[in-house]
């Protein structure tokens, strides 16, 4: 039997059958219709979740944060100054301590979490290092020795366990001291940002620390890879897209005081520094908590979804499924005659089979306009929502990716039929002979 | 040649089997109009049915032209059927949301036959039953008779070699179910094989062999000549002063037939 009219029979049982098959789209409808909202707002929520982390991670704003009240002296009797959460930028939360000696001329910032980055300037800065594990560098190991500053390799700590790997890029242009440093090389290469709080032409002794602007990923203790064109891959991806360098210096001996304070000036630079609290300290919560509050929420949003929609898909296919026993059912006398005058027992199933697909059709187009409409009616509604958990500017309503009606129908038309097997089987073995004696 | 070899049909299982036919030997001549009569139950039907391939046997052979039955699948079963056997039904079996044209089409539709080729064959049968005006009526809205003469063209449509008809003057009136008897003559007549079922004496009377199956076994095979199957086609057309009776249904194949209301109803609750 030929497929257009496999498919005219089908239509012509649903046509017989109005209602029933008026009801059973109805229900597929809904159902479609709430699986497909149900990800197409997933989706703008995964998006705006997206777009605030990146919000906070590219436009640098005001997650730094300097506490100059908590210095302290350490066991080596280095006065140390927690001052600054000073890569909140980044997706660690890092700590850069200043240290001020009686007698160094020199502070080393340490980023106490995951990967630090440190600057060494000579004459020029030629290149800095980032380093996968935190870096020390005291006093006596880096003081006056020059030589450590070679070209192409900024230092070699003592450390054997650090491994340097280096995106480095040549800095040929000269800053005045409170410049901001910026180079790009492409817009698909890092990008250094920095803060200069030295005269790079008098003092070969600065160090200074790079904000690393990474996309979602955290570091770990593997060491980074890098590419000649200065890009920082991670696993073979790319992890680091944008830097910020910080410079400073102590040639004069200002150290805590005035880096701190260049701090603060290169913090408001950034439109960032304007929170603190009484104490001075900057009151926001880590980047990293925040993200992983996201990540939570994410995850949560994905198991509702995934949840709900296998419920609902159940639901449909429980439907869909007895809406084909009931036709099997009522049209048996139907398909006993096909059968009598020739109808082979695979063509009455495709009959049954493509009446069960017109549905899922019908009802997965109807929800495919539907939920585009309303996606684009309840918009304002759900940025207003969204906006009020992620703040302005960072919502993105998704829309309805093309593919999810798709994925619905063919997934709905997978399990239905899977789920009709047993419905269908009655149609073999259904008794031509019973059939024609229940009428004659 | 239709051959049936120790056909034996039991139905059931232990105490309670039914043993419908037994031990049924027969050799059904082609382009022959048989009737099979009996009694209810006594295996009338079920001897239909397994020449039809619409039943199996539980021991024995059927071959029909060649085609031993016994030996065929499912698929090749409803293949036969679709091609080499053409069914008329007591209760029509029409398809009431269809119209005429489809329902006569269907077994052509079930082959894949071309549209405009199962079509021109369906007119055709539809012709030839004289219903060419109701083409394009649903069968819903149709008389009784109108219904049997539909079936009848369905049977026909695709061209069989064996037309099976059980008790299709069931549900009709004497005078339809006469003329329902005449079609099937001159079906035979083109040299189809018919083989009626029916409990109506004077019906298997006008065919030209006559099986009269008692208890599952064959009890009787008459043979009628051409004058006793005329003088019971008379019999049927004239009332006993030699008057015909009520004018037969191919002069007024227009005219509505006389069906009982409850069979129109009887045909909408197929579906």
């Amino acid at each position: 039997m030929k497929f257009w009219s496999v498919l005219k029979l089908s239509f012509h049982n649903l046509a017989n059958n109005k209602l029933r098959t008026f009801l059973t789209v109805v229900v597929l409808f809904i159902m479609a219709a709430v699986v497909m909202l149900m990800t197409g707002f997933g989706m703008s929520f995964f998006n705006s979740i997206g777009a605030s982390t990146d919000k906070a991670l590219n436009e640098g704003d005001s997650r730094v944060s300097i506490t100059e009240q908590c210095s302290y002296v350490d066991d080596v009797g280095y006065e140390r100054h927690e001052a600054a959460n000073f890569m909140d930028n980044t997706v660690v939360e890092q700590v850069m301590d200043v240290y001020k000696s009686e007698e160094n001329i020199f502070h080393t910032i340490e980023f106490s979490t995951f990967y630090g980055a440190n600057l060494s300037v000579s004459n020029q800065i030629s290149q800095f290092s980032v380093s996968p594990k935190p870096m020390y560098m005291g006093a006596n190991q880096f003081a006056g020795q020059k030589d450590y500053l070679t070209a192409g390799r900024m230092w070699n700590i003592s450390d054997e366990n650090t491994t340097n790997a280096w995106v480095s890029d040549t800095l040929m242009e000269k800053y005045e001291l409170g410049d901001t440093i910026k180079f790009e090389e492409n817009e698909n290469t890092f990008t250094i940002c920095g803060f200069l709080v030295s005269d790079l032409n008098k003092d070969p002794y600065s160090q200074g620390g790079i904000e690393l602007f990474i996309d979602y990923k955290l570091f770990d203790d593997t060491t980074m890879s890098k590419t000649s064109e200065g890009q920082v891959y991670y696993n073979g991806e790319l992890v680091i897209n944008k830097i910020i360098l910080n410079t400073f210096h102590d040639k004069d001996n200002m150290f805590t005081d005035s880096i701190v304070s260049d701090l603060k000036g290169f913090k408001k630079s950034l439109n960032s520094v304007d929170n603190y609290d009484d104490d001075g300290i900057y009151v926001q919560s880590s980047i990293l908590d925040e993200l992983k509050f996201a990540m939570m929420m994410k995850i949560m949003v994905l198991a509702v979804i995934i949840f709900v929609s296998v419920l609902i898909i159940l639901l449909s296919i429980g439907s869909v499924s007895n809406t084909i026993k009931i036709t099997v059912e009522q049209n048996r006398k139907f398909f006993g005659m096909m059968k009598a005058i020739g109808m082979q027992n695979k063509t009455v199933r495709r009959v049954v089979q493509w009446q069960a697909i017109v549905m899922v059709l019908i009802g997965t187009v109807l929800a495919t306009g539907l939920t585009i409409g309303l996606m684009y009616m309840v918009e304002p509604i759900v940025a207003m929502m969204m906006a009020s958990v992620f703040g302005e500017g960072a919502i993105i309503i998704a829309g309805l990716p093309i593919y999810i009606p798709f994925v619905v129908f063919f997934a709905l038309v997978g399990f239905v039929l899977l789920f009709t097997v047993k419905n269908l089987n009655k149609i073999s073995k259904m008794d031509v002979i019973s059939v024609i004696s229940e009428v004659n | 040649m239709i051959k049936l070899i120790n056909v034996n049909k039991i139905y059931g299982k232990a105490d309670s089997a039914v043993h419908a036919l037994k031990d049924v030997n027969l050799e059904l001549e082609e382009g022959k109009f048989i009737s099979i009569v009996g009694k209810s139950g006594s295996g009338k039907s079920t001897l239909m049915n397994i020449i039809g391939a619409l039943d199996s046997v539980t021991s024995g052979e059927i071959e029909c032209r060649g085609n031993v039955l016994c030996k065929m699948n499912d698929v090749k079963l409803a293949n036969y059927r679709n091609k080499n056997i053409g069914y008329i039904f007591q209760s029509f079996y029409l398809e009431p949301t269809f119209t005429v044209l489809e329902n006569v089409a269907m077994p052509l539709t079930i082959a894949g036959v071309k549209r405009s080729v199962r079509e021109l064959a369906a007119m055709e049968a539809i012709s030839k039953l004289g219903i060419s005006d109701k083409t394009t009526k649903k069968a819903s809205e149709l008389s009784g008779g109108q219904k049997q003469r539909v079936s009848i063209a369905r049977a026909i449509v695709h061209n069989p070699d064996i037309i099976l008809a059980d008790e299709p003057t069931g549900n009709l009136d004497s005078q339809n179910g006469s003329e329902v008897i005449r079609l099937l003559q001159s079906i035979c007549d083109e040299g189809k094989t018919v083989i009626l079922v029916t409990h109506n004496i004077d019906d298997a009377k006008k065919t030209d062999i006559m099986i009269e199956i008692k208890d599952g076994v064959v009890a009787n095979i008459i043979h009628h000549t051409e004058e006793e199957k005329l003088a019971a086609q008379h019999a049927s057309d004239y009332d006993e002063q030699g008057n015909l009776k009520e004018k037969n249904m191919l002069d007024n194949k227009d005219e509505e037939a006389t069906i009982p209301t409850s069979d129109v109803a009887t045909e909408g609750a197929e579906l």
